[in-house]
Parts: C-alpha cells; structure tokens; sequence
C-alpha cells in the first residue's frame, strides 16, 4: 500500500497535469454557470479531447470539469435564482435574498469553500472507507432507494417556503408532471394527449429555466427598482468579500452536511439534488434562529453546496470498484476509463493501483487549485449583478432561450414558456418551486424502484418492505414520524405563527 | 457612385443566380449523429472513437447529439423526420431500429423510413449467474426453477431491450416460472447481480469479464450459437444451441442509418466513408481497447438482412407476447 502510494506521488509530480486540471476547472465553471448548457454536456463533448491524452492527464482533465461545473452552477443560483445545475436548487433560497442584501460576493465565496471543504473531505474519507462503502453501496437496493427518496421528499416539502402543505402540494405536482411521457418499466406513452414533444417525457431543461429564469425575469420587471440589489444597501458595501467570522459561524454546518452528503452519495442516481436538500432542512434544524433562513442566510448557502459536493467521494465508488457507473458523469469518466485501456472493477486496485491512487489524489488536489482560479473569477460575476436591470434582464431573458435552444428543438421553447407562466402565478400564490421541480426529477426513479421492489417482494409488500429490508423500514418509519411531527407542530401553534418544522 | 452601385448589385445578382457549383461537394457542413441512448453508454463509448476518424475522411466535423428517453423512440423519430440531405444520421441497434417500433405506436414507418450505411460490429448476450447460486449449469438451473417456481429472480436491461428477449425466449423454450425484474440498462442490471438481489441476467463479455476473473459470476450460456472462441476468458462457455435451446437467438447490432430520402449519392458517399474507417489502424485499436470486436457488415448487406429480421422480430413479438 505505502510503495504503491509513493508510487502514486512520483505519478503527480508533473506541472502540465495541473494545467490540464486548470483548464477543465474554467471551462466547467463556466458551462455550470451558463443555465440550460449542463455539466454533462461539457463532458460528453470534451471526452475525445481526454482520449488524445495520455490518462494521467486525461481523466484529471475530466474531473475539473465536472468539478467546475457543479460549482459553475451555483452562480446563477446565487445571483439570479436560477440554478445551473439540479444540484443547486436548494442554493435558490437563500442566494438571492443575500445577493439583494448586497452580499452577492459573501454568498458566492461561501458556496466555493463549502464546495471544497466538503468535497476534499468526503474524497478523504471515501479513499480511507472505499472497501466499506463498496459493501455499502451493495446493501442499498430498489427498495432502500424508494424508500429513501420518500424520506426525501418528505423532508423537502417540509422545509420549504411558509408552509409544509404548500410545499407537499408543489412535491406532487412535480410528481404529477414527471409521469408524463413514457413509462418507465414497460416503456408505453402515457399522458402525452397525443403531442409528439411529449413522448419521451417533459425535458428537464426546459423546464428548470422556464420554472426558475421565468418568474425572476417576470417580477424584475414588474418592481420597479433599477437594481436587483436593495437600494437601501449602501453601495459602498456591496460586494464585500466573505469574512472570517462570518465563515467561522458556518464551519459546523458545513461538518454536518459532509457527513449526511457522504452518506447520500451511496444512494445510486438521484445523490446531489437530494443531498443539498437534506443538508439544507437539517441545517435549518439546528439553527439557533431558523426563521432567517431564506431570507439571506450565509449558513443556507454553506449547507446544500457541502452536501452536494460531499456526494461526489462515494459515487465512484461504484465505478471503480464494480465498474458500474452511478450516474451520467460517472458514465462519461467510465467511458474516459476504459478507452486509456483502465477497465474499473474488483482488480483495478490490484492491476492498476499506483495511477488509480494517482488519479484520485489529483481530483483532491484539484479542489485546492479550484479555491484559488474561483476566487479569482469570482469577481466579475459579482460585479456583472450591480449592473442596472434595464441590461440584466434582457441578458438573461436571451439566456434562458439560447439555454433552451442549445440542447433541445424549437418545442421546447414553447414547454419553457408554458413551464414559465404557470410557475409565475404559482410564485404569485406563495407556492414554493423548487419541491416540485425535485419531486419532477424523482418521479422516474418513484416509479421504477417501486416496481422493482414490488417484483421482488412476490406479492407480499409489507412484509418486504418492513421485515426483509431493515434499512427501507428505517427511512419509511423516519418519514411517517416527521409528517406526524409537523402536523402536531402545526395544529399546537395557532394558524398565522410562523411554523417551524 | 452610380457605377460602383451597379457593379455591386451585378455582383450580388451573380453570386445569388452562380449555380451551387461549389457546395455540390458533400458534405460541405458538419454531419450530426443522433444516439436514441443515454450517456456513457456502449454506443457513446463507440461514437466517440469512431467520429474523429470519421470526419478526417469526410473533411467535414461530425457531432454526436444524444437524445435519450421514450424506449429508443425519441431519438428514432427525430431522425425518421429529419431532413433527408444526409447531414442528419443515426447510430442505434437493431431492437431499436427492428424491434421495438413494431410493438408501440411510432410516427414513422419502421419498413421504409431507414438506409442502413454500416453495422460496426455485433454482440450476442450471455447468460451468467452470481457466484453462491446452487446451480452451476443451465440444465442445474432450469431443474431449480421447476422445483421453486417463483423464486429465481432473472434482471434484464428493459422491456424489449437488449437483454429482454433471449431472456423471455429461454423462460418460454425451458417453461420455467421465474420472476422478471426490469432495469435501466446493462449497467444497473448487473450491479443487481453483483448485489445478489437478482441471480442472473443477460450481459455482455467486456462488462462480465473483471467480475468474473474475480470469481462472483458464473457463465450459463451465450444465446444463438456461435461461441467467443478467440476470447480468452469465455472461449469455453457452451451457446444456447448447443445446449438444447436453439430458440435463445438475439444478437445485438450496433448500426449506422440515414433517413430513407438520403440522394444516392450522398448515401454511397456516407457508405465509402464507414468502408475505409473500417481499414484505418487507429479505429482497431480503439476497439481493442473498449474490448469490442469488429464484425463489419456494408450498408447494402444491412439492408439486405434487416428485411430479413423484421419479419423474424414481428414473429418473436407475438411469439414473446402470448402468455
């Protein structure tokens, strides 16, 4: 192990692979950044790139991509309320009421060092635990995946916004929407009312940039200020940098949320969104002053960009001790693999070992390079927001249609506008977005896990669900207690009481 | 002043009225391959290695768009409707191309609405069951099914998908009861294996072959009935024919198509350039090194045999469908 490791080392003593990782750091910083142009997308169209050089270089390269574009997907979340990325929908509630109060740049750099504290950790401890977590990661089938994504949504619901209702309400019809299309086990169409565009579900793009880029360009508008921060804050001020006892004041949460995005990210597929959130619910939890978050709280920010981070560590874990990618972007790294001739599996450690310990050192590696590039280019973003709306909004609007357009047809600019009214009077209703754009994405795995684990149980779902598999028991039990929680909060405190679950 | 207008419009007038002389050079603009698959997957991992090279012999860039969802379908028909001027073409396999448009409602007609221009290459799947089963032989399995009806759980990739039909031909030609599990693809398939939630599926050799240097698979049987004789770890594995269930036949193909309209010339072109990538060293060696073969067939054979095919997966279907 210790030979294999100094071995690893002689490995990265090479300055070109640190401009390799450079370089997929910005330039997946900025495709996070720009919504509708996904970090997946950057990938899948730099890969050959990686297959010209040599692996050491290569996957380095890849992984600063990815890297850089989950934070990337911060920025607009952060400034303008649309996230990037799914990974930073839970960043929208607290990024832009801080970016309102001027302290845009706090937020920003705030999200960096949580990204980075709580990905350099969870690599850390997945190198240390990577034969546990293999063992893990067998233990967490269909229904331990079902369950925990109810345990989830439960848990989103109840977090968001004014009202637990409210935010349950939007879980479901998030829920609702992601049955459009074809169905997930037998493969026939359903609820299509006979639109081609339709047949291969609603697309997640589309969508995202109409629910969130929609309603914030609609009420920029429709308020009357020249800026979208606060004129009240004084100009001086904002655009302050993050300070020490400001950051001091977030580093348990950021602890915490490492640990739970550590652990999530042993869930296959839907990791990152639903770690953000939990990170988030659980920071809210044990606030001293909860009733701050989402109106501009940094501790809001720290929380979901660790979390989501945190889940990068464990989802190699799959890929490169079975050779089963988890999601898309451990595909597109398993693709980057096996073209180097490296085919991940039980032996890679054996055959492998030196570039293998290697490679990961330098994904920990990258995180340090990225503190430094990011600061750097942090500035201008923050900058471009004090710029007055009259240019703001109009740039954004074209963003969200070239976002749109860049991946999908011409349909999809109708399902982004369609996607956008609805979401606007919805916001005008006081009903919070982001559970149903979670409850969306969740819908697919809802039913396809469900099914499998209704297969596997042979007729008797009870049974299976909450004898044979402890850990499903576990997370369903967890989720009927904290809905009888919140109901029992909400009937003891008398309607109008700001309610806190 | 005037002159200078003149000579300007009498330039423009030209240059809008000079016939296409230049641009009648296909392709003069970058080709788009759309992939009905997700990400990642074995069809991507092949695009990848085959676009370069393909547009150093066409001269012109050839882009890979993935249009995943609704079974393969969304892809399919997006290239069955495109324009017909050959900058729009399709890399998908046979279920998808041959087989499941005839079991749903498609907006194009599977028959006419393709021009094969290659097949790279093709796999048959293989039967292998988690080290820890007690049975180590399809004949010790299929009496296990019999004694416990119900009780083996065998994964496959999806409905119609590459791993569902030799799957549902087995259970039918050894008349075991068994429960079906779908998945999501080769991938989540075999890490249920691995998992011991299933016991067995249909996958290919690349993706087996470190689980079972490691010992936790054991290989039942390859469908159809020719054996990986060059391979070096499943030379030995017996096909389905030979043992007793000639009816497991399914070969995946891996396959290149245009929409029907494509001028015939610019087919032929297309055709030609997938010819000579077949020749080019640097495209060997990339699929060495993906673990793939190379069973090239030219678009017109394809044609030729996919006919052939339809007719055979239309059969399967009601074949597969009765219960």
């Amino acid at each position: 192990m210790l030979a294999t490791l100094g071995q690893s080392i002689e490995l990265l003593l090479r300055w070109d692979i640190y401009l390799y990782i450079s370089a997929g750091l910005i330039v997946g910083m900025f495709v996070g950044a720009m919504p509708g142009l996904t970090t997946i997308l950057a990938m899948a169209v730099l890969l050959p790139i990686s297959f010209k050089l040599e692996p050491m270089l290569g996957i380095p390269f890849l992984i600063g991509v990815y890297k850089g574009g989950i934070y990337g997907g911060s920025i607009p979340a952060i400034l303008v309320g649309i996230p990037g990325t799914g990974a930073s929908i839970a960043t929208t509630f607290d990024g832009p009421p801080l970016t309102r109060q001027g302290k845009g740049r706090k937020a920003l750099e705030m999200a960096l060092f949580a990204s980075v504290i709580g990905d350099v950790l969870s690599d850390i401890l997945t190198l240390l635990l990577i034969g546990l977590i293999a063992r893990i990661i067998l233990l967490i089938g269909p229904p331990e995946v079902f369950a925990i994504i109810i345990f989830s949504l439960i848990l989103i619901a109840s977090v968001s916004g004014e009202s637990g209702l409210k935010g349950a309400i939007a879980a479901c019809i998030g829920v609702g929407l992601g049955f459009v299309g074809t169905e997930s086990v037998d493969g026939e169409a359903r609820m299509t009312f006979g639109i081609a565009a339709l047949v291969g579900g609603i697309p997640l793009i589309p969508l995202v940039i109409g629910i969130f880029a929609m309603p914030e360009v609609l009420e920029a508008v429709e308020s009357r200020a020249k800026s979208f921060i606060n004129e009240a804050v004084d100009p001086s001020k904002s655009g302050e940098p993050l300070r020490w006892h400001e950051f001091k004041r977030s580093i348990r949460t950021i602890l915490r949320s490492t640990v739970i995005g550590t652990g999530i990210g042993m869930v296959p597929g839907v990791g990152q969104v639903v770690a953000a959130f939990i990170g988030y619910s659980a920071a809210k939890r044990a606030s001293k002053h909860p009733e701050t978050f989402g109106k501009g709280e940094l501790d809001g920010i720290a929380a979901p960009e660790a979390a989501n981070n945190a889940v990068n560590g464990p989802t190699l874990v799959p890929l490169l001790t079975l050779g089963i990618p988890g999601d898309n972007i451990t595909a597109i790294l398993l693709g980057a693999f096996v073209a180097h001739g490296l085919r991940p599996g039980p032996q890679i450690f054996n055959e492998q070992g030196a570039l293998i310990y290697a490679i990961l050192i330098a994904a920990v590696l990258a995180n340090i390079l990225f503190v430094v590039l990011a600061y750097l280019l942090l500035k201008p973003f923050a900058k471009a927001i004090q710029l007055p709306k009259a240019y703001l909004v109009p740039v954004i609007l074209a963003l969200a249609f070239v976002g749109t357009l860049s991946t999908g047809s011409a349909s999809d600019l109708g399902i982004m506008m369609v996607a956008g009214i609805c979401a606007y009077i919805l916001k005008k209703l006081r009903y919070d977005l982001a559970p149903l754009i979670i409850g969306f994405i969740l819908a697919e795995p809802i039913e396809l896990r469900l099914s499998q684990s209704i297969l596997y149980a042979r007729g008797d779902n009870l049974t299976f669900f909450f004898i044979e598999r402890p850990i499903a028991s576990f997370f369903l039990l967890a989720g009927i207690a904290w809905m009888v929680g919140m109901i029992y909060v909400r009937y003891r405190r008398r309607p109008g009481e700001a309610m806190v679950p | 002043m005037r002159t200078l207008r003149l000579l300007s419009a009498v330039a423009l007038a030209v240059a809008l009225m000079a016939p296409p002389a230049a641009r009648a050079e296909f392709p003069e603009r970058p080709i788009t391959v759309v992939i009905p698959l997700g990400a990642g997957g074995s069809h991507d991992l092949h695009a990848r290695g085959i676009t370069p090279i393909l547009s150093e012999i066409l001269g012109q860039p050839v882009v890979v768009s993935l249009v995943p969802g609704g079974a393969g379908m969304k892809g399919t028909t997006q290239v069955a409707k495109a324009n017909p001027d050959g900058y729009t073409i399709i890399f998908t396999h046979n279920a998808f191309d041959q087989l499941t448009p005839q079991t749903r409602k498609v907006e194009f007609d599977p028959k006419t609405a393709f021009k094969s221009i290659a097949r790279i290459n093709a796999n048959e799947p293989m039967l292998a069951a988690r080290a820890g089963v007690p049975y180590k032989t399809l004949a010790e399995m299929i009496d296990y099914a019999k004694k416990n009806p119900g009780k083996v759980n065998i994964g496959h990739t999806g409905v119609w998908g590459v791993g569902f039909v030799p799957t549902m031909q087995l259970i039918k030609a050894a008349g075991i009861k068994v429960n079906i599990i779908p998945h999501q693809g080769g991938g989540p398939a075999m890490r249920a294996v691995l998992a011991g939630e299933d016991d067995m599926t249909f996958g290919f050799a690349t993706q087996y072959r470190p689980h079972y240097k490691a010992g936790k698979l054991v290989p039942l049987g390859i469908a159809g009935d020719k054996p990986l004789k060059d391979d070096p770890d499943f030379k030995d594995v017996k096909t389905m024919t030979q043992l007793g269930f000639p009816g497991v036949d399914f070969t995946m193909d891996r396959i290149f198509m245009a929409p029907a309209g494509v001028p015939a010339d610019r087919l032929e072109k297309l055709r030609k350039a997938f010819d000579e990538l077949n020749k080019k060293p640097a495209y060997h060696a990339f699929l060495k090194n993906i673990g793939e073969k190379i069973d090239y067939m030219s678009g017109a054979e394809y044609d030729a045999y996919r006919t052939k095919r339809m007719q055979q997966f239309a059969d399967l279907i009601k074949e597969v469908g009765s219960k």
